[in-house]
């Protein structure tokens, strides 16, 4: 079924009132074309997001397929594309505004550069940190068009490109950041080469500045807001009865050896319960399975985080009546906004020391904790 | 896009040996001033490849650059830094694409901004 532009226009000024289809919509917005499909979200079962409660204290858990289409660790898997690239891309104006506030570590960092330096920003959203030094040269990239046309707007110098796969020689640059941007990488092995690129592309003596968002949220309750994903990797996921399930975090992995057999069980209890629900799951009711979810979630790292995007700027955005159409988004009409999921891997503590522990030309220089984020920063030698 | 961030692009689709420096396709150039910094200049000097600094700003209708690497002692003359400033910092490309040397492949130039991302075959 085709969506013309008409008809679009007509459905977003009728408060994003939506035609579901079961086949794949085009929509066609100005210059840009926006191709969404049914087919993918449904087969993977990520377009069964349960309805926001607030009532119950945990989101039940979602099960994602990641089935690896290319075994190519540059190519960005579906989970990234749909929870990750489309929302930013859909949301970029009003995140852009939420993103003003500097903060004062990574200004630090900045500022403790030499003067004359030329940074890098891998992930550099909307360039809020571009140009921070003012007597440094500054050159951004970010993967959403959207996000880097507002930088361009700012006059910064930026391009589109994939944090995981940087188009640059290799010591060009002076100084390093990527903040707030390995969160959204779904494989250690992506996270752990896009380390490998920010290293990459500095100079020896370069300094890299790295800040991911924490499991250890200093306001525990933000967790209760989230959605925990449980993993299901078609390749190794080993079925019931077998005591070890990989996960993407080997520590996960060695801290519960107590707990696992109960893990596989309430993942499995957890997909198979959602395989069978249609697209609005009903409440978890299962009370054996919340408790655990309780414990679970110390070591649980893969979540859904919301985003509201309020109803006035989803129309200006245009994007997202597909996402909507497609299950990736929601209406929630008492907070009068389009309910967007982003896919976060949040790290544990150690993990980033852990991560760039294979990388031989590096020292770390500093560790440190702030404000419910992890952060690194390292020296090439 | 400056052609400091030209100097520092390189294709990196999959299979190719040498993805620099692209080659440049001009459709729209223009040049906006930019606050004189010679101290930048310095630092940035080593990091260029010159040849490639050359090469492109005459792509863009700019040829005030020495053919030849200039050595250290230039960045002591005045007139030569005006010259590499205007280049690296100045001369922008608007509208247009950079080629990669090995594959042909174009990146689209748009505002100013390049799209460096590769498609699934890529990587």
């Amino acid at each position: 079924m085709i969506i013309n532009v008409a008809r679009v226009e007509s459905f977003l000024n009728r408060s994003l009132e939506f035609i579901t289809s079961s086949t794949g919509i085009v929509c066609r917005f100005g210059n840009q074309r926006a191709f969404c499909t049914m087919t993918d979200s449904q087969v993977d079962g990520a377009s069964s997001l349960p309805p926001l409660n607030e009532e119950f204290r945990f989101k039940k858990p979602i099960t994602v397929s990641r089935e690896k289409k290319s075994s190519s660790v540059q190519s960005t898997p579906d989970i990234e594309k749909k929870y990750v690239h489309h929302v930013y891309d859909a949301i970029a104006p009003h995140f852009s505004s939420t993103r003003f506030a500097k903060w004062p570590k990574v200004a630090t960092f900045l500022n403790s550069l030499p003067p004359g330096s030329l940074i890098l920003d891998a992930g550099c959203g909307n360039g809020k940190y571009l140009g921070l030094n003012p007597d440094c040269f500054f050159i951004g990239c970010d993967i959403s068009a959207p996000l880097i046309n507002i930088c361009a707007e700012r006059e910064h110098e930026v391009m589109v490109a994939d944090a995981v796969n940087l188009p640059y020689r290799t010591g060009f640059g002076d100084a390093a950041i990527s903040i707030a941007v390995l969160h959204h990488l779904s494989t250690e092995s992506r996270r752990k080469k896009a380390i490998a690129d920010l290293v990459r592309v500095v100079r020896k003596g370069g300094m890299v500045l790295i800040t991911v968002w924490a499991v250890e949220q200093e306001d525990r309750s933000l967790l209760t807001k989230w959605t925990p994903l449980t993993q299901k990797y078609t390749e190794e996921w080993i079925g019931p009865g077998s005591p070890r399930v990989r996960s993407s975090s080997t520590l996960t992995l060695e801290s519960i050896p107590e707990t696992e057999e109960n893990s596989v069980r309430d993942q499995l209890r957890n997909s198979k319960r959602l395989s069978e629900d249609t697209m609005r799951g009903t409440i978890n009711d299962d009370s054996s399975v919340a408790p655990r979810n309780g414990k679970n979630l110390e070591n649980q790292q893969e979540y859904f985080v919301p985003w509201h995007l309020p109803y006035h700027r989803a129309e200006v955005s245009g994007a997202s009546a597909c996402a909507l159409a497609n299950g990736l988004a929601e209406k929630d009409d008492k907070k009068g906004a389009v309910v967007y999921n982003r896919y976060y891997h949040v790290f544990i503590e150690g993990e980033l020391e852990r991560l760039v522990s294979g990388i031989d030309n590096i020292v770390i220089v500093d560790q440190f904790y702030d404000k419910s984020n992890w952060c690194i920063i390292l020296k090439k030698t | 896009m400056r052609l400091l961030t030209h100097n520092m692009l390189s294709s990196n689709i999959k299979g190719v040996m040498n993805g620099f420096p692209l080659r440049l396709e001009v459709e729209k150039s223009v040049s906006k001033e930019v606050e004189f910094n010679s101290d930048f200049l310095r630092n940035m000097f080593p990091k260029i490849e010159w040849k490639a600094l050359v090469d492109a700003a005459r792509s863009m209708g700019y040829a005030e650059l020495p053919e030849e690497a200039p050595e250290s002692s230039m960045l002591e003359s005045e007139e030569f830094l005006m010259k590499f400033h205007h280049a690296l910092l100045e001369l922008h490309l608007e509208e247009g694409a950079l080629i990669c040397p090995e594959t042909g492949r174009r990146f689209p130039v748009n505002k100013g901004i390049p799209n460096m991302l590769l498609h699934e075959d890529e990587v």
